[in-house]
């Protein structure tokens, strides 16, 4: 399972690295709610433990620490994903507004009109 | 049950100014009198910290390592109080600055979120929890850099928005990595764990990730390139704000970081963040000089100062750790002061253009003279606090044997002698220059309160001093952070 979360994560930060680089205000947005995404999927990762069971104690579970996945980062990942959220909702409004008082969402177009 | 106080009382203040907002009257006398009570309780939480006691609350009671831990010890008292009379100054002449139509029912707000983000930063023992403060503050400063949504502000505000990007979800990898290897996000159970675990290359690499996360918040060198902008095409307030007291919250996560979590073994960083600070020492002497404006200048010597903070704690000394905390305080109340006196400037003047100035020492004799002393300080001239600032850095450098490192540091405080004294010179000498207009009162006197530590602080620096050495001397020893919150209850 390990294995699976890793490769998905190379494959997001790859995606998210990409378009971070393009020059379209969008993009750059998209590509950095990838790499969010992937940072919570490493604190998910992070959690990951044993036979990866769901951290919920019935009355006859097996009792062994190893077995269950650690129930705090993916509290924590909640957490993360909200403020990503936040930040993504920010940029989105100030791209907007770039965009209506500009008439461009390309970075380096804002960068020239700067002089 | 004071210790939550600093980070809900700004909440609540935020949430019923927004409700407020098309109510400005008493938005803004609700707003200034929640900063008086919040300067208040800090200074209460400054007291009882004050002999030595560290305070803890253990929010939704969890026990020990598992739930959020709010800690005050001596520096974050200190922190606090930075942060609540620098901000509250900041928003006093944000009053003046602004006129009636401008948006002023967003800042408030906006300013309150902010505030709660930064002391929250002060107040936590946990890590996970510090980057959600971290978040807090930055969403809101994002918000207030872009205040105008002009085309200068629309491009730096991106600018800082994409790097901050960058640096949160590198904290964050860096939380998944400590905690994948340690299984704690607690502070003082890290530091217990990290040191237990010894330096395996895992950990180095998260050490180094959290380095250059808190480095990008405190502008040191190769992650300082955003400041001189942010700072300069910001609001005012904003930019004293910044200069203030957001780059000390990166600083603070930096002592943290080096006196309680990375310990031990991992004190050959020292090497590293001593280069580090010297080239942004280096870098910063050097910007200001073929700069026009003087909110770039300030901003430039903001780098400076920072490298020479960041100095101090890469001695990772009781002395330097002294230094360091010495100059936090002194340099957070100075460099706000003098950008606010800068905006104040720009008031009358209509400009920040040094060339476009000339002569304000005839036409504004009280705004020069604030920005005179501000200018000496910076330049380190007795008996202003800024020499004491250096003294006690470059004493401590000299005396723990540091001296090729020290003797950068002393020549390009040569340098900063020059740039100020020019920079002064340019502004306030001769003649021509813009009409002087007209600025409120409010304006004048957060200026005014702000310097005045200038001054205070230079000649108390025995007692300012003295305080440091405390702080200091806690911050040397971990474990008594460390037994303060396993024996919380």
């Amino acid at each position: 399972m390990t294995w699976y979360l890793s490769i998905t994560i190379g494959i997001l930060v790859t995606m998210g690295t990409y378009m971070v680089m393009q020059r379209r205000v969008l993009q750059v947005i998209l590509g950095f709610s990838l790499l969010s995404h992937a940072t919570n999927l490493m604190i998910v990762a992070s959690g990951w433990v044993g036979d990866g069971l769901s951290p919920i104690l019935s009355t006859n579970a097996r009792l062994e620490p190893g077995a269950y996945v650690d129930p705090l980062p993916q509290a924590m990942v909640l957490t993360a994903i909200v403020i990503g959220f936040a930040v993504t909702a920010f940029l989105l409004v100030l791209a907007l507004n770039a965009y209506l008082k500009l008439k461009t969402d390309d970075m380096d177009e804002i960068r020239r009109l700067k002089g | 049950m004071l210790l939550p106080m600093p980070v809900v009382l700004p909440l609540a203040t935020a949430v019923v100014l927004f409700l407020l907002r098309n109510r400005q009257a008493v938005q803004e006398r609700l707003s200034i009198a929640s900063l008086s009570v919040n300067l208040v309780l800090v200074l209460f939480i400054l007291r009882a910290t004050a002999g030595g006691e560290i305070l803890i609350h253990r929010m939704g009671m969890w026990p020990f390592p598992y739930g959020i831990i709010l800690a005050a010890d001596r520096l974050t008292g200190t922190m606090l109080i930075l942060a609540a009379a620098i901000v509250g100054a900041c928003t006093i002449f944000a009053q003046g600055y602004l006129s009636r139509n401008e948006r002023k029912e967003a800042f408030h707000p906006l300013i309150h979120f902010q505030l709660m983000g930064i002391q929250g930063a002060f107040l936590t023992g946990d890590l996970f929890n510090l980057f959600v403060f971290f978040e807090v503050m930055l969403i809101s400063t994002y918000a207030l850099l872009a205040f105008y949504y002009n085309l200068d502000q629309l491009e730096v505000a991106f600018k800082y928005t994409f790097l901050n990007i960058i640096a949160s979800a590198m904290f964050l990898v860096g939380v998944s990595l400590l905690y994948a290897q340690v299984g704690t996000v607690n502070m003082a159970d890290l530091s217990v764990k990290v040191s237990e675990l010894g330096p395996q290359p895992l950990m180095v690499v998260t050490a180094l990730i959290f380095l250059f996360v808190f480095s990008m918040k405190a502008a040191l060198f190769p992650m300082h390139l955003w400041l001189p902008s942010a700072h300069s095409i910001s609001p005012t307030h904003i930019g004293a704000i910044l200069a203030g007291v957001l780059v000390k919250v990166g600083i603070y996560a930096i002592i943290r970081c080096a006196t309680l979590i990375f310990i031990g073994p991992y004190e050959k960083f020292q090497t590293l963040l001593m280069v580090i600070a010297l080239a942004t020492i280096i870098w910063g002497a050097l910007g200001t000089l073929p700069q026009n404006s003087l909110k770039r200048i300030l901003a430039y010597s903001t780098i400076n100062q920072l490298g020479y903070i960041a100095f101090g704690i890469s001695l990772l000394s009781p002395l330097g750790m002294t230094a360091a905390v010495f100059y936090i305080v002194c340099h957070a109340f100075l460099k706000s002061s003098m950008l606010l006196a800068a905006g104040l400037n720009q008031k009358l003047t209509g400009t920040v253009d040094l060339e476009k100035m000339g002569g304000l020492m005839k036409k504004a004799p009280y705004t020069s003279s604030l920005l005179l002393v501000g200018f000496l300080s910076l330049a380190g001239i007795p008996p202003l606090n800024g020499f004491f600032a250096k003294f006690f850095l470059l004493q401590a450098g000299f005396s723990q044997g540091a001296y090729l490192a020290t003797g950068i540091a002393l020549l390009m405080g040569v340098v900063s002698l020059y740039y100020n004294f020019t920079t002064y010179q340019r502004m306030a000498w001769g003649d021509g220059g813009n009409e002087v207009g007209e600025a409120p009162l409010v304006m004048y006197s957060s200026v005014s309160f702000l310097a005045a530590f200038a001054v205070i602080f230079g000649l108390g620096a025995a007692w300012l001093y003295d305080w440091s050495l405390l702080v200091a001397a806690q911050l040397t020893r971990p474990e008594l952070y460390i037994s303060a919150m396993r024996s919380a209850l």
